[in-house]
């Protein structure tokens, strides 16, 4: 990948404040934008005006059942929200019971890097004591917190089993009660420190289930840890 | 940086709006879709071909504002632009997967004309004071932005539907955002 050169880039900062970068081309403005305070200044003020022209698309009448549809949602979905140790909880209701969560792009963890159980142990305390990220318990005992790093994510559990015959610890992240599998684990003298590539900010729960040799498309069983 | 003023009736109701969500009142989220809901809709159709997944869209918006209020900053700027920027990104990601659901850069360009009413509904202040700014700028700009934002394109496809290369695909949304900044803080054209 070549580096984008200030110009280049800044000719670009329209469409890529507009989301209208294609792909191929959208990372190498992106880290351009990142490390550039001048760009990075502009493609925000631009975003700004972005959403202003946002609002331009004018009125529609709303269909009768518009509002009723919502709120019955929300409606049925509110029972199962309230008890956070309730053994059962669906994904949309995990999804539901998170509000608002700000995160912060964190300075690299070193984590992966940790080779002794002691260094482990001192990378699992480390991530748990960052104030931002998300913490995750269950009802084993087993904590466990992912915290942004780099680009994409890191998960720290302590206090897990190792999982049974034939299955795997996975790790999914979850916007609006859809799970991405951020990846297959197993734990290591009851400690597992496991790096995704999946950025946090793009989710807002993290949980964490059991699941057959190699995990699997979506989840099949309750998160042994979740969010929330 | 948040570059003009909404009518401060709006902003207040916004910040009261938001806390209400913050507390889980239903009945904010009620007002809420009241208030927005047509401009939501409006921002889901523009995109999307079949109402059926305008619709989808714009409650699966609301949906979103109720799971994740703290998502919401009125430092940031109106509960109307972040509502309709959250109905647009889910519309488009929508229309780039469903290559059906796509309206034609035809439809999308006439149909945003400025101060052409496609309903007669009236408009929060906030929309009123955008469309007088958005008749500032060029035709030409307006019609790749709309393609852009609206149309889901990038700007390589913008170029391609208007027939222009993709240096002024790239100028055109630059310098359209551009003027239209300078006129939503107040520049005289």
């Amino acid at each position: 990948m070549t580096k984008m050169a200030h110009e280049e880039a800044r000719e670009l900062l329209g469409a890529y404040a507009l989301g209208a970068m294609p792909e191929d081309e959208l990372k190498r403005v992106r880290s351009h934008v990142m490390s550039c305070e001048e760009c990075m200044r502009e493609a925000d003020s631009l975003s700004d005006t972005v959403a202003s022209f946002g609002i331009s698309a004018g009125n529609a009448p709303l269909p009768a059942d518009f509002s009723d549809g919502i709120l019955e949602t929300v409606r049925e979905q509110r029972p199962i929200v309230a008890p956070r140790t309730a053994p059962r909880r669906s994904w949309l209701a995990v999804a539901a019971g998170v509000a608002g969560l700000t995160l912060t792009v964190g300075a690299l963890f070193g984590m992966m890097a940790a080779r002794s159980q002691v260094e482990r142990q001192e990378k699992v305390l480390q991530a748990m004591l960052r104030e931002d990220g998300f913490s995750l318990s269950g009802t084993s005992g087993a904590v466990a917190k992912v915290i942004p790093v780099g680009d994409g994510s890191v998960l720290a559990a302590t206090g897990l089993r190792a999982a049974p015959d034939g299955h795997d610890y996975q790790l999914w992240l979850i916007e609006d009660g859809e799970p991405r599998s951020a990846g297959v684990f197993d734990v290591e003298d009851g400690i597992a420190i496991v790096e995704t590539d999946l950025a946090l900010k793009d989710y807002d729960t993290a949980a964490v289930t059991i699941e057959p040799d190699g995990g699997l498309d979506k989840p099949s069983g309750d998160p042994v840890l979740v969010s929330g | 940086m948040y570059n003009y003023d909404s009518p401060v009736m709006e902003r207040v109701q916004d910040r009261e709006l938001a806390d209400r969500l913050m507390a889980r009142d239903e009945r904010a989220l009620a007002e809420a879709i009241e208030t927005y809901g047509s401009a939501v809709y409006g921002v889901a159709r523009r995109v999307i071909t079949e109402d059926t997944f305008a619709q989808e869209v714009a409650q699966d918006t609301f949906l979103a504002l109720w799971r994740r209020p703290g998502a919401f900053d009125p430092q940031r700027g109106s509960l109307l632009r972040f509502l309709c920027a959250i109905a647009r990104n889910k519309a488009v990601d929508l229309v780039r997967k469903e290559e059906s659901q796509r309206r034609s850069a035809e439809a999308l360009i006439s149909e945003t004309h400025p101060g052409r009413a496609v309903t007669h509904m009236p408009q929060l202040e906030e929309q009123d004071h955008m469309m007088r700014a958005l008749k500032e700028i060029t035709e030409s700009q307006r019609e790749a932005l709309v393609l852009a934002y609206f149309g889901g394109r990038t700007y390589r496809e913008v170029a391609e539907e208007l027939g222009i290369p993709e240096g002024t695909a790239k100028t055109r949304l630059r310098d359209g955002l551009i003027k239209l900044r300078g006129v939503l803080a107040g520049d005289k054209p």
